[in-house]
C-alpha cells in the first residue's frame, strides 16, 4: 500500500485539481483546454446516452431489467414534473430529465476511486442553476408578460406590508440560484473531503504497527459508512435539484399563487 | 461502461412499442392511457408507486438540505445586495444593514415555505399546490 512518505502528504483537496489533458492555448487571454473535468462530463453524457439507447433498444412490451430501469427514471421525473408543475410543464421534461440524469450519473461516477467529481466545482453547479433560473425568467415573461411579476406580489396580504414583503420576495427569488448551486457543490465537496480524511486516518494509524491496526478498524468502519452515505447523497442531490427545478418552473407557469 | 454488454444482450427481446409517448400526439396518448388506467383499476388494486422507508427518509434528508442551504443563501444574497447598493449609492452602512435583515427575513420565509410543503399532503396533480404563498403565515 502506501509508504511512510506517502502517508505524510495525504492531501484531501488534491482530488479536485483541474489538469489540462489537451491544451488549445489561449483565446482572448483566457486559457482554453480540454481538462479532466471536461473529460468526465463527456464520459457522463456518454454513459447516460449508452444506458438509455441500449436499454430502450429492445422496446419490449414486457421490459427487460435494464429497460425497466430506464422507464423508472422516465416515470420518476415525469411524475415529479406533473405533480409539482402540472401537465403543461411536460414541455420542460427534456430539461429536467437531462439535469437529473447528468447530476446523478456524474455524482455516482465521482464515487469511483480516482474519478473526478464534476459537481465539486461551483462553476459547474452554478451554470446549471443559472440555466434553470434563466429558463424560468425567460419563459415566465414570455408566457405571462408583465404578470410574471405577480410572483413578487402575493395576493391576500394587506397593502401596508407590501413595501416589506416585495423586497423579501425579490431576495428570496435571487437566492434561488445561489442555494441551488451551493447545495450541490458543498455537499459533493464536503462529502469527498470527509471521505478522504477518514480514509487517510486508516493509513496514519496503520503506521503505528499492531496497535495501530486495531485502531484503524474504527476509521475504516467510518469510511465504509461514509461511502454509503455519499451514494445516498448523490441520489438525493440529483433529486433535490430536479424537484426544485420543477417547483421553479411551476412559478414560471403559474406566477400568481 | 463495463455493463454495456450485459444489457445489450438482455434487451434483445423485441415486442410491441411500449413507451413511446413522445412519438404520439399528446392528447391522443393521454386519452388512451386514461382508458387503460381505468380498465386496469377495475381489474386490480392500484400498485403503490412510492414505497419503502428509504424514500421517506430520503425526502426528510433532502428537506433538511434544502432548508439549511436556502436559509444561508437568502442571508448571503441580502448582504451582498446591500453591500453593492452601498458601493453604488454611497449609503455606507444602511443599505447593508437593512438588506441583511431583509435577507434574514427572506431566509426564514424560505425555510417556512419548505416546511409548509412537507406538512401539507401533496394533492396529486393540482398545479400550484406545493408552493402556496399563504402557507407561510402560520
Amino acid at each position: 500500500m502506501a509508504t511512510e512518505s506517502e502517508v505524510d502528504k495525504v492531501d484531501p483537496i488534491h482530488q479536485f485539481g483541474i489538469t489540462k489533458i489537451m491544451d488549445f492555448g489561449e483565446i482572448g487571454g483566457v486559457p482554453f483546454a480540454f481538462t479532466n473535468s471536461a473529460l468526465f462530463m463527456v464520459i457522463t453524457v456518454a454513459v447516460i446516452a449508452l444506458f438509455l439507447i441500449l436499454s430502450t433498444n429492445g422496446r419490449g412490451l414486457v421490459p427487460t431489467r435494464m429497460q425497466s430501469l430506464a422507464e423508472m427514471a422516465y416515470e420518476f421525473i415525469a411524475n415529479m414534473l406533473r405533480e409539482s408543475a402540472g401537465t403543461e410543464a411536460m414541455k420542460f421534461f427534456p430539461l429536467v430529465f437531462s439535469l437529473f440524469m447528468f447530476i446523478l450519473v456524474s455524482n455516482l461516477l465521482g464515487m469511483v476511486p480516482y474519478f473526478f467529481t464534476i459537481n465539486s466545482h461551483i462553476i459547474v453547479t452554478f451554470c446549471m442553476a443559472m440555466l434553470v433560473i434563466t429558463t424560468v425568467i425567460i419563459y415566465g415573461f414570455m408566457r405571462n408578460g408583465i404578470g410574471f411579476l405577480k410572483l413578487f406580489w402575493p395576493s391576500d396580504i394587506p397593502m401596508f406590508v407590501m413595501p416589506l414583503i416585495v423586497p423579501i420576495e425579490i431576495i428570496s427569488f435571487l437566492s434561488r440560484p445561489i442555494s441551488l448551486s451551493v447545495r450541490l457543490f458543498a455537499n459533493m465537496l464536503a462529502g469527498h473531503i470527509a471521505l478522504k480524511v477518514f480514509a487517510s486516518f486508516i493509513l496514519m494509524l496503520g503506521g503505528f504497527g499492531v496497535i495501530g491496526y486495531a485502531g484503524a478498524v474504527l476509521p475504516f468502519a467510518m469510511t465504509v459508512a461514509l461511502t454509503a452515505l455519499e451514494v445516498l447523497v448523490s441520489f438525493l442531490q440529483a433529486y433535490v435539484f430536479a424537484i426544485l427545478t420543477c417547483m421553479y418552473l411551476n412559478d414560471a407557469i403559474h406566477p400568481s399563487h | 461502461m463495463a455493463d454495456k454488454g450485459a444489457f445489450d444482450g438482455a434487451s434483445r427481446r423485441r415486442g410491441h412499442a411500449g413507451k413511446q409517448s413522445d412519438l404520439l400526439p399528446e392528447g391522443q396518448f393521454e386519452r388512451r392511457l386514461e382508458k387503460l388506467d381505468a380498465a386496469l383499476d377495475e381489474v386490480r388494486p392500484k400498485p403503490q408507486r412510492t414505497s419503502g422507508p428509504v424514500q421517506t427518509r430520503g425526502a426528510d434528508y433532502s428537506n433538511a438540505l434544502r432548508m439549511s442551504s436556502e436559509f444561508v443563501a437568502a442571508i448571503l444574497v441580502g448582504t451582498i445586495l446591500g453591500w453593492g447598493l452601498d458601493k453604488v449609492a454611497g449609503t455606507k452602512p444602511w443599505g447593508m444593514i437593512i438588506l441583511m435583515m431583509l435577507g434574514f427575513a427572506a431566509g426564514v420565509m424560505n425555510v417556512l415555505r419548505t416546511a409548509g410543503t412537507t406538512t401539507t399532503p401533496q394533492s396529486g396533480g393540482e398545479p400550484g399546490a406545493t408552493t402556496a404563498l399563504d402557507e407561510d403565515d402560520d
